[in-house]
């Protein structure tokens, strides 16, 4: 099992109780009057709900949900969960007190000649892959990580390739989601590889949900996949402009996907993100790598900290910047630390630049660096007796003594400082000598060596390549039978 | 008359729809030429599409204008058709979000821009099958189809509702414009669009770009 990172301290609260209070009065109250619309039939599930005690117009797809079914809905939610990985090691288990951080997930390969999205070769693909597996800070894939598909592959293929890409160069544990009702070839790609998956699907906000999100939970609760459930709206368009009004709004959407799975299976295992962000009043796109997402993900943390249902950021990977720059750093590496410290449980980070647009290996190492910083910062100040060293400080008294050449120096140091990967560390006469090189050009080179030295511990067997190439040329017939290739 | 042209202004200026409504429907009973209403509604708008380009007013405001005066409209609109003439604009567009797709609100803003912008607008909705982009395309005689897709995986849909046009043999008859959060103008090249925008204000000036064509 992979640790994490471990936070030794409280979550920052920045809600009173009242104010938790007040939201989650609103969230009731707006599943209770307004409901969920879901956009296409889904019999099984509104079949569930109505024998649930739900209010269901069939005509409309309205589903209403009393408040007693939906906290105690809530209440049988487990506070953990795991997600197998290929191989044992890289398990985590998503619990109270650990972060671990994922990629975001990257449209398209940026061009670093150009800065310019376009598609990554199938070569590109897998050696990204290959660098995703080699991060220490990085514990487990995004479905659109590192990219959403390569050359020569169809857009209904992508989803299946990019998994299988992941599962052949990387044993790290993996998420997915259901596109084009392509669930069951997901499912059998991770069964085929022993893994289970993160099972992700998104809200169409406001409060909608489409059938293929639905059935493509349904089908993950029937394989025993845990769920990430996430909302999907901008702030001002498909929320309320208001933090506070998103934080309901966004929290009710959530509840769709993680009553059914308690309905179906009690004690089923998911979690919540709040995949929103404001809206640009200027162009109509989304505005990333604001503030106000972070404090509407603080506030979301703590709401859903009620129940101790695990939660995710996702906004420390979707910076507002076309390029790795000092405004991704910033957006980046400010959102991930409020993130962290107010409790996410997973987190999004590496690779990503510009939204969810494009993304980059080495955009990925220097991200990694930011998630070793906030693993470090969680750690927290360690205090004992040893830490507290009043022995040692009446030893040195004021010099010339020092404490260089000290036995607890050379035991502590390495605890106490977070050693970067990339980040440009050198004096200037040494930084001048070696060609003024800035922390890009660091990942670049450590790019270029993972990917020479770092091979996946664990490749897939070929009796598993067998059934997943199997998978695949089903999956294929599939699609083409809808016209979808 | 003139305070009557005042409220209509207002309506828009403060985004009330009921103002507009009310200010429409009292032209009406006062036997004011629609034409001029219209054009009047127009100018108001351009003013206010003018205060956005220069950074002082915001997309809300834009919007909430655009509501203002698309909610006259119909009370106009209605009395052009009873006085037996036809309506000038800058072109008909059929509006919609592509089938497995339900996504509505870019596709509902560049709806309202290109609204206020002077252009008659037919809003399929989400979810839309690309023969019903091709039966609307037929029955308005559009000049313009837009197509939205958010996701991925819906994108191309847009390149199945452009290829269906062709075998209609009605590619040649209609400009056709894309947009969406995945879609970008190498992909809308690559599926034989006329054009992409990345923003809703983008789409207005793409579609006026299209029509003058």
């Amino acid at each position: 099992m992979l640790e994490g990172f471990v936070r030794r301290f409280s979550p920052l609260e920045i809600l009173t109780e009242a104010e938790v209070d007040a939201i989650w009065h609103g969230i009731l109250d707006v599943l209770e009057n307004v409901g969920l619309k879901f956009y296409e039939e889904i019999p099984r599930a509104t079949e569930i709900f109505a024998k649930s005690g739900c209010s269901v117009d069939y005509e409309s797809q309205l589903v209403k949900f009393p408040r007693d079914l939906v906290t105690d809905c809530l209440s049988r939610c487990p506070t953990s969960f795991t997600l197998r990985a290929r191989e044992p090691d890289n398990d985590i288990v998503v619990r109270g007190d650990r972060l671990y951080v994922q990629p975001g997930p990257g449209n398209q390969y940026l061009d670093l000649d150009s800065y310019e999205p376009r598609n990554p070769t199938r070569k590109e693909f897998y050696e990204a892959v290959t660098v995703y597996d080699a991060l220490p800070n990085l514990h487990f894939l995004h479905p659109n990580s590192p990219n959403t598909s390569f050359e020569d592959i169809t857009p209904a293929m992508a989803p299946l390739e990019s998994l299988v890409a992941r599962l052949r160069n990387s044993t790290k544990a993996n998420m997915s989601g259901s596109a084009g009702g392509d669930h069951e070839f997901r499912i059998g790609i991770a069964k085929a590889a022993g893994t289970n998956l993160l099972w992700a699907g998104g809200a169409s906000s406001p409060l909608g949900w489409s059938g293929d999100r639905i059935n493509g939970f349904m089908a993950a609760i029937e394989a025993g996949f845990p769920l990430s459930i996430a909302s999907g709206a901008s702030w001002g368009a498909s929320s309320p402009s208001t933090i506070a009004g998103s934080v309901v709004s966004n929290s009710a959407e959530v509840m769709g996907p993680l009553i059914l799975a308690q309905l179906m299976h009690p004690e089923y295992p998911v979690s919540v993100r709040l995949f929103s962000f404001p809206l640009n009043m200027r162009n109509g796109s989304l505005f990333f790598g604001n503030i106000a997402t972070a404090l509407g993900n603080a506030a979301f943390f703590q709401v859903w900290r009620r129940y101790n249902i695990p939660t995710t950021s996702v906004e420390p990977a979707i910076s507002n910047s076309k390029c790795m720059d000092f405004q991704s750093g910033y957006e980046k590496g400010i959102l991930a630390l409020v993130a962290a410290i107010s409790g996410a449980h997973t987190l999004w980070l590496h690779g990503t630049v510009y939204g969810q647009l494009t993304a980059h290996p080495v955009q990925a190492i220097m991200d990694d660096d930011i998630s070793g910083m906030l693993g470090r910062f969680l750690e927290g100040v360690n205090v004992n007796e040893e830490t507290l060293a009043i022995e040692l400080i009446k030893q040195v008294g004021s010099g010339p003594d020092f404490y260089l050449d000290k036995e607890h120096t050379r035991k502590w140091w390495r605890n106490e400082q977070f050693i970067p990967i990339v980040a440009e560390m050198s004096t200037l006469p040494e930084w001048l000598a070696r060609g003024k090189k800035a922390s890009i050009d660091l990942a670049k080179e450590k790019m270029a060596e993972i990917i020479a030295t770092h091979k996946v511990s664990v490749p897939l067997t070929d009796s598993q390549e067998e059934e997943i190439t199997r998978i695949l040329a089903e999956a294929e017939k599939f699609h083409r039978d809808r016209g979808k290739l | 008359m003139t305070s009557l042209f005042e409220d209509l202004r207002k309506s828009i200026l403060e985004y009330n729809s009921e103002m507009a409504i009310s200010s429409a429907k009292r032209m009406v009973e006062e036997g004011l030429d629609p034409f001029e209403a219209i054009d009047f509604m127009t100018k108001v708008i351009r003013e206010v599409g003018d205060a956005f380009g220069r950074g002082v007013l915001w997309l809300p405001d834009l919007v909430g204008a655009s509501r203002a005066m698309s909610s006259a409209m119909p009370i106009i609109e209605e009395e052009i058709k009873k006085r037996g003439v036809k309506r000038a604009s800058f072109g008909t567009v059929v509006v919609g979000t592509v089938l497995g797709d339900i996504h509505n609100i870019g596709k509902d803003m560049v709806a309202s821009l290109l609204t206020a912008d002077g252009f008659i607008v037919k809003d399929l909705g989400v979810n839309v099958a690309p023969e019903r982009f091709v039966v609307a395309v037929k029955e308005y005689n559009a000049d313009l189809l837009g197509m939205s897709a958010l996701l991925t995986m819906t994108a191309p849909e847009q390149k199945r509702v452009i290829e269906l046009l062709r075998r209609e043999k009605l590619r040649d008859r209609v400009k056709v414009m894309v947009g969406g959060g995945p879609i970008t103008q190498e992909f809308a090249d690559n599926i034989g669009a006329d054009g992409y925008a990345p923003t809703a204000p983008g789409a207005v000036k793409l579609a006026r770009h299209l029509v003058d064509k």
